[in-house]
């Protein structure tokens, strides 16, 4: 069975392109488009990572985030930050909180799916 | 009837009917904007579709080394499908076809790195979408060429560096502006040479905006912004003066002392002492001491408040006779200075504490800050 990605992104077009290439990627993904509907997801279907784009609608990428690491039943799901290149300060405080790794944007497709891979496989999930 | 009942009369039915026709086809043209708008989303989604599988399809196995054809045919099989579909789309609706498109790829084109943006980039240039925005470049109306010039650097189109060098000289402030990031990121840090050579009258906005480029540049920028510093242009001057500051490189002392002394005008003078008290290096100290004898006000305060960063004993007994004999602004900024300057410093202000007048509101005034901090 494949692993289960859940993608908290606002931007449609970017939302689309990482799903379409996370699911060539042959994982199972599900989007929501702003944080509140990240968060309501993921104590849904506790997926095995989270995508979470800092600057959403609704709740931010750190308020959901911080809200998952304070939920016993969704603090061991491992998040992947999505950060604007120029915002050290973003990286800085959502490995704070708690996130895995982080990419920044401008950001390559094939980066993004490997590094996914990567924490992943950190978690023992293939 | 009187004449002037007919006419009131008439003149009301015209009015009446105009306002009528005018409803109607204010209604009709809402209708027609708001079908075209659906049309432009509809394409949009479907161009956004379109363009994702091309970007996120699997590659064949290309070795390391191999010419870029290889890359360029594999492009051309993704591609297919996308150029098929546009060129059955009838000649009287290519246009909207086209701007969905160009839509579409300028909005991957400002989140994508990495091998997708090459993709990207030969998407931009098979379909005619580089050599529209060239032309645009070069359009009578300012905004337009603003705008050409912003895409070009998101689409990385490497064939415009040339004319959008020649941008950088345009009669309009923006268009210059927007012609420089796109250089910047084409070209990289290099491009700054060319920006620092020939752009001009930089505003303020545009410093503000030019400055987190220059800064994500940091260490790299610092030989352009010294070159930057013999433009013929002030507002380039000084942006690379506050630049230098900005980064902190202390080895930029000289070439601002330089700026310092010799600058023909006055408050780019008064800012490269400013950058040197930043700085905060001793080696500026002597220029510093010097300018505080200067014949010109602007340049003996920016060189107080400069020894007041820096904060150097060999600058008291000048510093001294500023307290004494300066007007209120530099008695202020000595005092300050002398803060700074040590135990010897400290013991001119309590010297002169006690003093009336200025010269002791003066002293007064900088030991009571220097008390709270």
């Amino acid at each position: 069975m494949s692993a289960t990605i859940l993608v908290a992104e606002d931007q449609l077009h970017i939302r689309s392109l990482i799903d379409y290439k996370l699911r060539n990627s042959g994982y199972t993904v599900v989007c929501v488009e702003d944080g509140a509907a990240a968060l309501e997801r993921a104590r849904e279907l506790k997926p095995n990572l989270i995508m979470l784009d800092v600057m959403m609608p609704l709740m931010t990428g750190f308020e959901v985030l911080a809200a998952l690491k304070a939920d016993p039943l969704t603090t061991s799901i491992p998040v992947l930050l999505v950060t604007a290149q120029s915002k050290e300060h973003e990286v800085l405080r959502g490995l704070e909180l708690g996130a895995e790794d982080y990419i920044t944007k401008p950001f390559s497709p094939n980066e993004l799916a490997a590094r996914v891979k990567k924490v992943l496989l950190t978690h023992g999930i293939r | 009837m009187s004449i002037t009942f007919l006419i009131v009369l008439t003149l009301t039915a015209a009015a009446t009917i105009f306002v009528v026709l005018a409803s109607i086809l204010l209604v009709l043209h809402k209708g027609t904007v708001g079908r075209r708008v659906r049309r432009i989303s509809r394409l949009n989604d479907m161009y956004a579709a379109s363009v994702t599988e091309f970007l996120a399809a699997d590659l064949p196995e290309i070795p390391p080394g191999s010419p870029a054809s290889r890359a360029f045919r594999a492009y051309d099989s993704l591609l297919l499908p996308l150029r098929t579909g546009f060129d059955a789309v009838p000649r009287r609706r290519r246009e909207m076809h086209f701007q969905a498109l160009t839509q579409v790829v300028l909005d991957f084109g400002k989140d994508l790195t990495g091998e997708s943006v090459d993709r990207l980039v030969y998407l931009s240039y098979m379909f005619g979408i580089v050599d529209r925005l060239l032309r645009r470049l070069t359009h009578r109306r300012w905004w337009v060429r603003a705008e050409a010039a912003m895409d070009l650097g998101t689409v990385r189109a490497r064939r415009a560096i040339a004319p959008l060098t020649a941008a950088v000289e345009d009669s309009h402030p923006d268009v210059r502006f927007q012609a420089i990031r796109a250089l910047l990121t084409l070209v990289g840090v290099e491009a700054l040479r060319t920006v620092f050579r020939v752009g001009r009258e930089l505003t303020t906005w545009n410093m503000m905006e030019l400055s987190v480029d220059v800064l994500h540049f940091r260490e790299d920028a610092i030989p352009y912004l010294i070159e930057g510093l013999a433009s013929t242009d002030k507002s380039i001057v000084l942006f690379c003066i506050e630049m230098l500051a900005e980064i902190g490189f202390v080895n930029a002392v000289d070439p601002l002392s330089q700026v310092a002394l010799k600058y023909p005008n006055t408050s780019v003078r008064a800012k490269a002492i400013e950058a040197l008290g930043r700085l905060g290096d001793s080696r500026a100290e002597g220029l510093l001491v010097k300018n505080l004898s200067n014949a010109i006000p602007q340049l003996r305060l920016s060189s107080l408040r400069a020894l007041a960063r820096i904060g150097t004993p060999s600058a008291v007994p000048a510093l001294r006779q500023r307290l004494a004999d300066g007007p209120l602004d530099e008695k202020i900024a000595a005092a300050r200075a002398l803060v700074r300057a040590g135990e010897e410093g400290l013991a001119v202000l309590q010297e002169f504490s006690s003093s009336s007048g200025l010269i002791g509101a003066a002293a007064g005034q900088a030991m009571e800050e220097a008390a709270r901090e």
